[in-house]
């Protein structure tokens, strides 16, 4: 994979994979330095990567970082303690039910509806069966229209 | 009561903060800041005639032995894998494949370090080239003694996913742990032996990157590796294929500062380039194999070649009633295919490398190359899903009733 090859993909994928991210980190500038720091150690480790299989191996290694991430913050800043990050958008029902959903429903949910993924992808983004990520969806639509459907009762 | 529908790629979108020209501008730096690939850009453009400064090369002999005998450096690589389907690739490869018995060749630099490197084993599955090599000579140092310069400092990026990197080379691995488990700041440059990721066809400036790489360099400086590459249809009929691989040391910097690592790539020395002639021996079985069926609005054709070590499929689809095949989930339609996944026997099958076309068009194509499972499968099954009524396809239903099947001769 050439330079240019994968700075083209990495441009086209930048969005949707700062998308990914915000939904872990739930915060701009993390979202931005987990691409930037991925975007830069894959094309450390191109070598392994085969440019047919980027996409789900930037994703995949999006994710992780967010993870790390996340879990460095936990340690740093005690829960209790933890401020409201400060440039999360308005409060909106939607957001708040898919946030209720755990992060084994949510990223697949995520990948599938908002960035079109195909079942099969997200499977192999997440190293994970498809059954389970069939599952897994079945589970998260269902959960999140009862969390809608009473959110619209009330 | 209403019924639920799933909120729209547009409805979920708007849920994040929009794109915004600081975030555009920090990738687009980013993608400007990566280091250039010396070896792929710059080196295509060498002329073969041109004098290497230090580079002899010594064929020493070729001798091909038509049957493998004991384990070869494919048997090592399957146990060291933990990915089953590759070791299942691998212990194929070791049996079918040519082992080549004394083709080496040396490099050495004006210091009088040697290189060796020797080709293994070779074997050409449909129009894949699968290369074992083992070389030695190939030692990384690591050196302490150095602290970075303010320069030197401001040129180093953050690559904190090294700390969990297993990339095969056991100097390095052996930092990272180290710097993980003991978190005290240190500073280190590592000199590496390294050979080129891609290969050059002999004689010409054609580079080949490889469809997959997979390598181990133990502390001694042995090595072991695999390489997969895409031959033209051009080169097919050769009984010999002359490669020349780039040899090269390099000096890699490494800081690892309050928990974080930092690198940057530094010079290398050429040690010119190693020829290897491959021998080509072709697999020695190809079963062909084809049907067609439509799905609804779509009309599906595949064709299956059954090789020695892999399985090719080429699925093509075709909408019959104009909708386009598309990512974007707004364009799709309840009622139209969604997605194929191949089984077989029942089991998902290790994907080798694939691509595919006619993407946001009314015809698609998926050529993938699986690993061929042992024992061999008697049925090939497509399982489609299609999008669902209830949701404004947005949902998908799988019907493994309709898969489209390939019985296997045995």
């Amino acid at each position: 994979m050439t330079k240019k090859q994968y700075g083209e993909e990495a441009e086209r994928l930048a969005p949707s994979l700062r998308r990914i991210a915000y939904s872990i980190v739930h915060n701009e500038q993390d979202a931005q330095d987990a691409v930037q720091q991925v975007l830069l150690s894959v094309w450390a480790h191109r070598e392994s990567v085969e440019f047919a299989r980027l996409k789900p191996y930037l994703t995949r290694t999006v994710i992780n970082a967010c993870r790390d991430i996340q879990r460095m913050r936990q340690k740093m800043i005690p829960m209790e303690e933890m401020p409201e990050a400060s440039d999360r958008q308005p409060d909106s029902v939607l957001r708040d039910a898919i946030e209720c959903l755990s992060e084994e429903m949510r990223i697949p949910l995520l990948l599938h509806y908002m960035e079109g993924y195909k079942l099969r992808e997200i499977a192999g983004t997440l190293g994970v069966s498809l059954p389970q990520i069939t599952s897994r969806l079945f589970r998260a639509r269902r959960l999140l229209r009862d969390m809608l459907e009473e959110e619209a009762e009330r | 009561m209403k019924r639920f529908k799933m909120p729209s790629q547009r409805e979920l979108r708007a849920m994040y903060p929009p794109q915004n020209a600081e975030f555009d501008e920090a990738i687009r730096t980013t993608i400007r800041m990566l280091p250039e690939d010396e070896r792929e850009e710059t080196q295509v453009k060498k002329k073969l005639s041109m004098s290497l400064a230090i580079a002899i090369l010594m064929i020493l002999a070729l001798t091909c032995a038509a049957v493998a005998v004991g384990m070869g450096v494919f048997g090592k690589m399957a146990e060291q894998t933990k990915d089953k389907g590759y070791a299942q690739l691998y212990q194929t490869l070791d049996e079918k494949s040519v082992e080549v018995g004394a083709v080496q060749t040396a490099a050495k630099n004006d210091d009088g370090q040697k290189v060796t490197f020797k080709l293994a084993q070779a074997y050409v599955d449909g129009n894949s080239l699968f290369l074992s090599y083992e070389a030695s000579g190939m030692q990384s140092t690591v050196d302490y003694s150095w602290t970075p310069t303010e320069e030197e400092r401001e040129k180093m990026q953050r690559r904190d996913t090294f700390l969990d990197a297993d990339t095969g080379n056991e100097i390095f691995d052996e930092l990272m742990q180290t710097w993980k488990t003991e978190g005290t700041d240190a500073d280190a440059v590592i000199i590496s032996r390294q050979n080129s990721f891609g290969v050059y066809q002999a004689g010409t400036d054609e580079y080949w990157n490889p469809q997959f790489s997979d390598e181990r360099i133990t502390a001694d400086g042995t090595a072991i590796g695999i390489k997969v590459f895409e031959l033209p249809d051009e080169v097919l009929e050769l009984e010999t294929l002359p490669i020349e691989f780039d040899v090269f040391e390099e000096r890699a910097y490494y800081s690892f500062e309050a928990g974080h690592v930092y690198e940057y790539r530094g010079e290398q020395k050429d040690y010119g380039r190693v020829r290897i002639d491959v021998p080509l021996r072709q697999n020695e079985m190809q079963a062909d194999y084809h049907t067609e069926k439509t799905l609804n609005t779509v009309q599906v054709s595949a064709d299956v070649a059954v090789m020695d070590a892999t399985i090719r499929t080429v699925v093509r689809l075709k909408s019959l009633d104009g909708h386009v095949f598309s990512e974007e989930s707004e364009n799709w339609k309840a009622g139209n295919l969604a997605e194929l996944n191949l089984h077989m026997d029942g089991e998902e099958p290790t994907l080798l490398s694939g691509k595919s076309s006619g993407m946001e068009t009314t015809e698609y194509t998926e050529e993938m190359v699986y690993v061929k499972p042992n024992p061999l499968p008697t049925k090939l099954e497509w399982i489609p899903s299609f999008y669902a009524a209830d949701d404004d396809g947005r949902d998908v239903e799988i019907h493994p009733e309709e898969a489209i099947t390939i019985e296997l001769a045995q």
